[in-house]
Formats: C-alpha cells, structure tokens, sequence
C-alpha cells in the first residue's frame, strides 16, 4: 500500500499535477463556488435578470383573466404552456424545467419561485385579433424559437412567403408590445409598492396543484 | 429554408443608426462587401463564411431580384468547413511508417513523420469536399429590423458583426433592455425581493 501510494504521487508529480513539495500546482476550485460563479455571471450577463423578471411577472399577470398588453388597441392575452426553465443566482439549486401542459402554473412552479428560482426560459402562446403564435423565448437573449403562426391562406408561393414574413413582424410586435408593458410596469413607483407584493402574495400560494385549470385566476 | 417553412427559430435585432434613402443600394453594397469566398483546397484556410444570395448560396451577385421582397431584403450567411478527416489521415501515416520501416530498417524519426503527415494532410484536403451551411438573414426594412434564423449564438454574433460593419449601424439585440435609455438601465438593479439576499453582494462586471 505504501510503494503504491509513493507511485500516486510521483505519477502526479510526472504529470505536473503536483511540485516537488507534493502542493497541487494549480489552484483547486470549489465546485460549488464556480457553480455559483457560473449562475451569478449568467444573471448579469446581458442584464438577463431583467428578462427572467419579465418572464416571471408575464407568468404572473397570465394568470389574470384580463389582457396582459395591447397592440394597435387590440388585447393581447398570453398563456404559457409546456416546458418551462427556471434559474436562481446562486443557492443550491440553481436550475429547475418542468414539463407538463399546465406545469407552468402548478403550486410548485410558484413555490420554486419564492426561492429565487425565475423563469428563465418558457413555451408562451399569444393570441391577438383571434391569431394564435406559439414561440419560446428566453430570458437572455428573447430569440424566438420554435415559433408556430396561424395557418398560412394563400397558395402562390410568392403570397405565401409575404404572409409569412408578415406574421414574423407582427409576432415580433406582438412580443414587444408584452415586454414594453412590463417595462412601464417595472420604471414605475408601482413595480415595488404593487406589483411584487402581490408577485410574492401569487408565489406564496403554492398549495396543490389544480390540475385543469391555471390557479389563482382573478 | 427557414424563412420558408418550419418553425420559426431566429434571433430578432433592431436596426440603430443612420440608414440612407437609397436602402437597397446601400444593404447590395454591404452584402458585396463581404460577400462568400470559398476555401482554397490547396491553402491553410479551414473555414470561409460571407453573404450569398438566399434562394442560390453559391451565387453572389446579390441581384436586385434575388435580394428584395416588396420591404424585405432576404439573403443567407454561408459557412463551409474543410477539415481532413483525422482517422483518415492517421491510418494513412501508420501506413507509410510502417512501409519506410521495411523499406530502410528503420523508423522514421519525428522530422520525416512531420513531413509526411503534411504531404498527406495536403493531399487528403484536396480530396475532402467542405462541409456547408448556410443561414437565412431577412430584414424589414419598413420596421427596420432584422432577424438571423441561426439558433448557435457563435453564428448569429459573427453575421451580426459583419452586418453592422459593412453597413456601418449598431444591431440592437430585441431584449427587455433595449427598450431603456441608458440612464434608465443604470438606475435599475435586479429586484432583491425576487432574487434574494444573494444580490446584496457585489456584481461581477457587466458582461455585453
């Protein structure tokens, strides 16, 4: 055991793991710091707190029966449905996805977030002047992936590819107009005096999950 | 093709900066500017990327035609890879080691190997057809914005910095963000309420 263990660590001294004195030669990192390093350098990266305190309140205000933003005066409501990533800036638990058609609005989604943990990625669709579009966005980049629009009417190609570019704008407005209510929202005096007291008041209410329906409609 | 058909996937930015009447003229130039060049098989070089036109990636007239849809410009940013596949080339300097063992009763030292591995190399590449893809890039010129239909963040940063040098404008990433003036961003801090005690502590320094 002891030719065995001197074999261990001349192998490390051969490899450059360790000096002549047997101190490791590069400095050993605790793989929970760097972790927590890795999820606090992904919050300020790009501002993506805001984004994840965007997708968070549009998951909050979903749950209202009343439209979540408006374009050209017409309502705007959202639902989120499918898979949905949450992400802390630190804690042991940095990332959590559920899946599920209403796993975006189960109570544990709601306790997840009282924690810290906010959406981070998440499956919307927006309905607008009865046109449906489904997409996932994410909290850093808001890049649309996976979008699906209504049904294309025309049959020439030509037709075709100009209905579909026209439907990229309007679901690019579409997700503008979202995140432009949720700015006003969170530049105003509201944000702190309102709207996160009942964010935490709507997290907190993380009893079981109703299974058909989002919880807590008001 | 994306812009086509599918699931939309694309990365959304807005156009900041003065752009000139004559929109067509000045985004034809741009797209020329940097425009697709192919590896040279008898070169170094393992990757090209440029603009080519949308519906033909090995053409790069860029075509009034071929580029603009009523106020929409459409093009595609075109990455091709020559790499020697390594298997290949190993295999086939064992075989040539072993034949000049038998052949001088010898192995051949690190020089001759070194030699022989870029003689191979060279010759494998010039067989090696590269590897192509091809992204869609669309522009609304009306709402002046763009979208890059990439989903890798490596492919949409290096045609977003082609974009705005050669047509000299800042892309502006569609992000909550984007919708703040400067000194409202820096006024705004992450909601402690939400994140936790955590962010009581120092932040790291901004990453772009």
């Amino acid at each position: 055991m002891g030719s065995r263990r001197q074999a261990s660590a001349e192998t490390k001294f051969l490899r450059g793991e360790t000096g002549v004195d047997g101190a490791a030669t590069k400095e050993q990192v605790d793989p929970a710091q760097a972790e927590q390093a890795k999820a606090s350098e992904a919050l300020y990266r790009g501002r993506t707190w805001l984004g994840r305190e965007c997708l968070t309140w549009v998951l909050f205000a979903s749950n209202d029966t009343r439209p979540i933003a408006t374009l050209d005066d017409e309502p705007i409501s959202v639902l989120f449905n499918g898979r949905l990533t949450l992400r802390a800036a630190s804690g042991d638990v940095t990332e959590v996805t559920a899946k599920g058609v209403n796993a975006p609005y189960a109570g544990l989604i709601r306790q997840a977030a009282d924690l810290g943990l906010l959406v981070h990625s998440a499956r919307l669709s927006l309905t607008w002047q009865e046109r449906v579009y489904e997409v996932t966005l994410d909290a850093e980049h808001f890049d649309v992936r996976a979008g699906k629009t209504p049904e294309l009417l025309k049959e020439d190609e030509s037709e075709k590819l100009a209905e579909r570019l026209d439907h990229v704008a309007t679901l690019g407005r579409l997700i503008d107009a979202v995140v432009s209510r949720f700015i006003a929202l969170r530049t105003s005096p509201r944000w702190k005096k309102t709207i996160v007291p009942e964010l935490k008041a709507w997290m907190r209410e993380h009893g079981p999950a109703s299974a058909a329906t989002p919880t807590g409609r008001r | 093709m994306p812009i086509r058909k599918g699931a939309l996937s694309f990365a959304r930015f807005r156009l900041s900066g003065d752009v000139p009447k004559d929109t067509r003229r000045w985004l034809t130039k741009a797209l020329a500017s940097r425009a697709f060049e192919g590896i040279d098989p008898k070169g170094d070089e393992e990757r090209a990327s440029g603009f080519v036109e949308l519906e033909q990636s090995e053409r790069t007239d860029f075509a009034p035609g071929s580029v603009f849809e009523g106020l929409s410009a459409l093009f595609a940013w075109r990455v091709e890879r020559l790499r020697v596949p390594s298997q290949a080339l190993r295999g086939q300097l064992s075989e040539w080691a072993q034949a000049f063992e038998q052949k001088n009763g010898r192995a051949p030292g690190r020089r001759e190997k070194t030699e022989q591995k870029d003689v191979i190399r060279r010759a494998l590449r010039s067989k090696t057809a590269p590897t192509v893809k091809v992204f869609d890039v669309s522009v609304d010129l009306g709402a002046r914005e763009l979208q890059v239909w990439a989903t890798a963040r490596s492919v949409v940063d290096e045609v977003t910095e082609a974009l705005e040098s050669s047509l000299e404008v800042r892309l502006v990433p569609c992000v909550p963000a984007s919708q703040l003036d400067a000194d409202a961003l820096d006024r705004l801090a992450p909601t402690t309420e939400l994140f936790g005690d955590e962010l009581s502590r120092p932040a790291p320094a901004e990453v772009a």
